[in-house]
């Protein structure tokens, strides 16, 4: 019956003339007999036939083959929260909401089943944020994930969606780098196997993710990589040779360094010996080691050549190897690294060793040094020592230092140094941006709020102030926010 | 009387005042935070020198506040409410209103029992010519509707997916014109057919038959009962007097609030309150409209309860309705005890549709029932094993089935060409919007 009149209906009762169906043909042939035209008969017809289709509808049998979700084993966060939740979301505060989703993984409980649709969406919207998502939307994340394809990508695991074989680049990066992790061999065989097939810039990328779990059984390879076509790939190869301990080309660097670098004692005001370092910078650098990609111009303004050329030879070694042909002490030898007169120009590449090879007394020494603010070192040192360089940089280097301090830890900042920060932000308030300012909202201790509440009612004209005041409110909304929690 | 959030942020004229709301449910934000049985009430210290004076009726809940806000509640109100749910601890417990208070509880109280003044009504004879007008101008613009509709069905349908959204502007134009607004919402909800779907044939057909039917009827008006007439002329777009219908006899109840949606086009929101008499076992549809910045003028909660007398608008089959005197809101939460599948739901739409072939919407629910999909295709099934598409939105379906975990649910909707929309449900005894 339907698919008679959709037919007369998709071309026109000009071309299609309508059929009636039996069941209605006794009503049809009424309609007919009282037609003012073709379309009028089919317009009465239609609408009569529809109408007693729908009266007499039969619903249609099936079952659902959907098996019920496990039963949450983490306690629910309360309403309250819900809603903050649901705010930061539909409002894009990140901050509120990353916040948020911190404190309920930290507390162990799960969103509301009508949030974690929305919650699964944004973990697909922001990859990145995925992981801390996912605890958060318990089993019932899980169970739904599951059955939609596109939440499904978010809850496998990368190494379960990596394959060699079919995966496409990115894929195949994921495969080997966790495979490197495992079994650095089996990794270094099965690109060996399908190296000459990749392109240049596939085979640069897998080069490089050797580096992971990098061993003197990988040199061969490595080796046989700098008569590649490609000088991307022999520029890989070569940089993973020459912070290969042992290798031939880091080997070179070691010795070459160790004729030009001496630990001696000098007599100091005729009675006392002190140990120092010297350098021969007048040593110039052989041809068989500048052929190891070391720069021969110096980029230093005021640092000349042979110096140049040498000081990049430290950001290859590993500095126990040196310590140990010096035969001294780690402590020491760094002393008299940051000692030496030309420490400024050695200290990027002191920076670069300290960092490469995570050497956390380096990197405290060369923090120790003037100008030497890097974000990575301090990385590398302890939580104590961190914060005490942190709060000699917060005048200097204001924005780096709430960079590091505002992390995904969340902890509150000491009452001095929040003090401090405030203090400054006061006088240039617009050095950070807002989503700044509500971040470290959350890390301010509640005794900053007296501070921040006089900020807020400053009554000043000056822009700056004015400014300044609505970030200190700002500041003091997410305090109370925070403050009012109970998660 | 208890709150939920939810319940609170529905309360909310927009998702703004609520959130400023929820910004105001601080402790330190308050001088005063009283509560009495009847009242809530608080002084909030805005930006001037002197607080807000904000006040609560718990009774008949209701809202009041000296701030300049246009908005009903504003955050002050919506405030308070949150920071006694979130904290009634907070509020010192009063055995007496405040003078302020008890002046204005009194007054709503007066104003209830005070009888509505009466709408000057225009005489006999500029009605009747106002009348006579209108039905010259609608009679007309049918007539054009019906040739518009032919004209469509001569040429076939065929080609309407390459410009779906344009082919009927000029008659909605036209009905508009003719004061025939009704058949210009039936023309609109053209627009809503998803013309990259398959089946859009048929719901095309179908709607543009229903239109002619209408207008038939409509030409043969007299030859129907009664309250059929009352059906076709509303569809038409004649509206019926709110004094006509509060004349007429009500029906007293406790009203369950199933659900409120608001819908909105061309800067008018259509909300409607679909409610259930718990005694009667009635449904009862209330519509406002509200223009421009227009908002909401009650304070229903949702999963909650209005204790009054409605009057139904003539019909066939009555379901838009009218609260005839003040009400009672209740917040206290219900769950209605139906059982009723699939079979039982089409059973009703045959009821529906030979009183009135014209009855598109069927507020119906259904329990116990589960929600899943097949095939990409999202559907709702008895324990009879018996199915009905499910007409919620993709993002909907998936909270349904959050919601559920796969479980049965209890759930009020909409029977709609063929198909259910889930607008509430309730499930682990808590209320949840679907809308």
């Amino acid at each position: 019956m339907q698919e008679d009149i959709i037919k007369t209906a998709l071309l026109g009762t000009g071309k299609m003339p309508l059929k009636a169906s039996s069941d209605l043909e006794d009503f049809a042939s009424r309609i007919i007999a009282r037609q003012e035209d073709k379309e009028d008969a089919f317009l009465k017809y239609a609408g009569l036939a529809f109408i007693y289709q729908e009266s007499g509808l039969e619903p249609a049998e099936g079952t659902s083959s959907i098996e019920e979700c496990a039963a949450e084993t983490l306690k629910e966060l309360n309403s309250n929260i819900n809603q903050y939740l649901l705010d930061a979301l539909q409002a894009k505060d990140e901050i509120l909401f990353d916040y948020l989703i911190f404190r309920a993984v930290q507390a162990r409980k799960v969103a509301p089943a009508a949030i974690v649709p929305k919650l699964l969406n944004k973990a697909i919207e922001q990859k990145g944020k995925a992981d801390k998502i996912l605890p958060v939307c318990g089993e019932l994340g899980k169970w739904l994930c599951s059955m939609n394809p596109e939440w499904k990508k978010i809850s496998e695991k990368e190494s379960e969606t990596a394959n060699w074989e079919t995966g496409n680049h990115e894929e195949r990066q994921r495969f080997l780098k966790a495979l490197r992790l495992q079994n650095p061999s089996e990794a270094r065989e099965l690109l060996i196997a399908d190296f000459d097939q990749e392109n240049a810039a596939n085979r640069t990328d897998f080069i490089d993710l050797l580096e992971t779990g990098l061993s003197l059984q990988d040199e061969e390879f490595l080796m046989k990589c700098l008569a590649d076509k490609s000088k991307k790939v022999k520029e890989s190869a070569l940089q993973l040779l020459r912070i290969l301990k042992d290798s031939l080309i880091n080997k070179s660097f070691v010795n070459h360094l160790l004729k030009v670098i001496l630990i001696k004692e000098e007599r100091q005001l005729l009675i006392l010996k002190k140990k120092v370092l010297h350098i021969d910078t007048s040593a110039v650098l052989p041809d068989e080691i500048l052929q190891y990609g070391i720069e021969k111009v110096s980029s230093q303004k005021g640092v000349d050549d042979n110096f140049f050329q040498l000081a990049q030879l430290f950001a290859y070694v590993e500095p126990a190897v040196l310590v140990q042909a010096l035969n001294t002490e780690k402590e020491e030898f760094f002393r008299l690294l940051t000692e030496h007169p030309q420490a400024v120009l050695l200290q990027p590449f002191l920076t670069e060793a300290a960092l490469r090879f995570k050497d956390n007394l380096l990197a405290e020494k060369i923090l120790s040094m003037d100008n030497s603010f890097n974000s990575k070192l301090l990385e590398l040192i302890s939580e104590e020592q961190k914060n005490a360089f942190l709060d000699n940089y917060i005048e200097q280097h204001l924005i780096a230092v709430l960079d590091i301090l505002l992390d995904n830890r969340y902890q509150l900042l000491q009452h001095n140094m929040a003090e401090r920060i405030i203090k400054r932000l006061a006088i240039n308030p617009y050095q950070v941006a807002q989503p700044v300012y509500q971040r470290l909202a959350l890390a301010l201790p509640a005794s900053l709020i007296k501070l921040l509440e006089a900020h807020a009612n400053d009554d000043a004209n000056d822009y700056q102030k004015r400014y300044f005041s609505n970030q200190a409110a700002t500041m003091l909304r997410y305090i109370e926010l925070r403050d009012r929690l109970h998660i | 009387m208890q709150f939920t959030i939810e319940q609170i942020n529905k309360l909310a004229p927009d998702d703004a005042s609520a959130k400023a709301g929820r910004g105001l449910a601080i402790n330190s934000k308050w001088q005063l935070r009283c509560v009495h049985d009847k009242a809530l009430w608080g002084d909030c210290q805005g930006s001037g020198k002197t607080p807000y004076r904000t006040i609560v009726d718990l009774t008949n809940l209701a809202f009041k506040c000296s701030c300049p806000s246009r908005k009903f509640p504003c955050k002050h109100g919506l405030g308070l409410l949150f920071l006694y749910t979130d904290n009634p601890s907070v509020f010192s417990a009063e055995t007496e209103l405040a003078p302020h208070v008890a002046e204005w509880i009194d007054k709503r109280v007066t104003k209830a029992e005070s009888k509505p003044a009466t709408e000057k009504i225009p005489n006999e004879q500029t009605q009747q010519k106002r009348v006579e007008s209108r039905e010259k101008k609608v009679t007309d613009g049918i007539a054009e509707m019906r040739m518009w509709l032919k004209d469509v069905i001569r040429t076939g349908i065929i080609n309407v997916p390459q410009n779906p959204y344009q082919f009927n502007q000029n008659i909605i134009a036209r009905m508009v014109d003719s004061q025939a607004g009704g058949l210009a919402n039936q023309l609109r909800r053209i627009n809503q057919i998803n013309f990259y779907k398959e089946g859009w044939q048929k719901a095309l057909t179908k709607q543009l038959s229903r239109i002619y039917l209408l207008t038939e009827s409509y030409n043969n008006i007299q030859s129907l009962p009664v309250e059929l007439q009352s059906d076709i002329r509303t569809l038409i777009g004649w509206n019926t007097a709110k004094q006509e219908v509060l004349a007429t006899a009500g029906v007293k109840d406790e009203w369950l609030v199933l659900a409120i949606t608001l819908e909105e086009e061309n800067n008018l929101k259509t909300e409607r309150i679909w409610l259930y008499g718990i005694e009667t076992k009635k449904y009862a549809l209330i519509l406002n409209f509200y223009v421009g910045a227009q908002t909401q003028a009650h304070a229903y909660i949702v999963g909650g309860t209005i204790k009054g007398e409605l009057v139904y608008y003539p019909s066939q089959m009555p379901l838009r309705a009218l609260f005839k005197d003040p009400v009672e809101i209740k917040s206290s939460f219900q769950i209605p005890s139906i059982n009723q599948n699939i079979q039982e739901l089409l059973n009703e739409v045959s009821i529906q549709l030979s009183q009135n072939p014209f009855a598109d919407q069927v507020p119906y629910i259904l329990n116990p029932v589960k929600v899943y999909f097949e095939k990409e295709q999202w559907l709702i099934v008895d324990n009879e094993g018996k199915i009905l598409p499910l007409n919620n939105n993709t993002a909907e379906c998936w909270t349904i089935l959050a919601i559920t975990r796969g479980k049965h649910l209890n759930g009020f909707g909409i029977y709609e060409n063929e198909a259910f929309k889930l607008l509430s449900l309730w499930q682990d005894n808590q209320y949840n919007s679907i809308s």
